[in-house]
C-alpha cells in the first residue's frame, strides 16, 4: 500500500494545478486555512471528489487549485 | 482579530470556511466567496450531508433569486462556521450548490459577517473582521 505524504498547501497547488482536490488537514494557520495536508483524491471533475469526502470521516478541507473564477471570466453569484 | 491580506485587483475575495459536522470530530473546509450581497451563507449539498446534515428534511426553505432564475432552497442550522478566525455557533446555513465553472463552493453571507464588525481596505488588500 502506497504511503500518503503530508504536503503543505502551497506544494500541493504545484502538483495538482487546476484540479480540484481533497485533503486531510495536518494543520492550520491562526485564521483556520490549512497549512498541511495529505492527499486523498484529486480530479478535474468536482463531483469526483464530493463522492470521495462522503465517505470520510476527520477534517477535510476540498479546494480548486487553479484561478478563480478562470481567466476571462467574471461571476456574479 | 481575523487578519487576512488579499489582492485588491483578484476578481473574487476567496476564503476558507470551517464547517462543523453533527458530530465535533466531523469537519469541512471549503473555498467561499466573500460575498456582502448574500443574504446567507451557503454550503453545497454534499458537504451539508457528510457533516450529518438534513437538508432533505429540513423544514425551513426559502425562496432564492439566483442568477439564472428562482429556486427553492433548504436551510440548515450547522453546528458551528468558521472563517477568518473567527466563529459563529448555531449558523444558518442555505444548502445550495453554486455552478462547478465558479470554483467556489460557497459563499461567506451577511448572517456570518453581521456579528463582526468587518474591515476591507482595498488600497493596502488587508481584510480584518474582529
Amino acid at each position: 500500500m502506497k504511503a500518503r505524504t503530508a504536503l503543505s498547501l502551497q506544494e500541493i497547488h504545484r502538483r495538482f494545478k487546476d484540479e480540484w482536490v481533497l485533503i486531510r488537514v495536518l494543520e492550520e494557520d491562526e485564521l483556520g486555512q490549512p497549512l498541511t495536508g495529505i492527499v486523498f483524491a484529486h480530479s478535474p471533475n468536482r463531483e469526483e471528489i464530493y463522492t470521495t469526502q462522503a465517505r470520510l470521516r476527520g477534517d477535510f478541507a476540498l479546494f480548486y487549485t487553479g484561478e478563480i473564477p478562470k481567466k476571462g471570466y467574471a461571476v456574479a453569484f | 482579530m481575523g487578519r487576512y491580506r488579499f489582492d485588491p485587483a483578484a476578481p473574487v475575495l476567496v476564503i476558507f470556511a470551517t464547517i462543523q459536522g453533527k458530530q465535533p470530530t466531523q469537519r469541512r473546509r471549503l473555498k467561499v466567496a466573500l460575498d456582502t450581497g448574500a443574504t446567507y451563507t451557503m454550503i453545497p449539498w454534499e458537504i451539508a450531508q457528510a457533516l450529518g446534515y438534513q437538508p432533505q428534511r429540513s423544514r425551513q426553505r426559502i425562496e432564492m433569486m439566483t442568477a439564472s432564475g428562482m429556486a427553492i432552497v433548504p436551510l440548515v442550522k450547522v453546528r458551528e462556521f468558521k472563517a477568518l478566525g473567527q466563529k459563529v455557533k448555531g449558523l444558518v446555513v442555505l444548502v445550495h450548490d453554486l455552478p462547478s465553472a465558479g470554483r467556489v463552493e460557497g459563499l461567506l453571507g451577511l448572517n456570518f459577517l453581521r456579528a463582526f464588525k468587518l474591515t476591507l481596505d482595498f488600497k493596502q488588500g488587508i481584510l480584518e473582521l474582529e
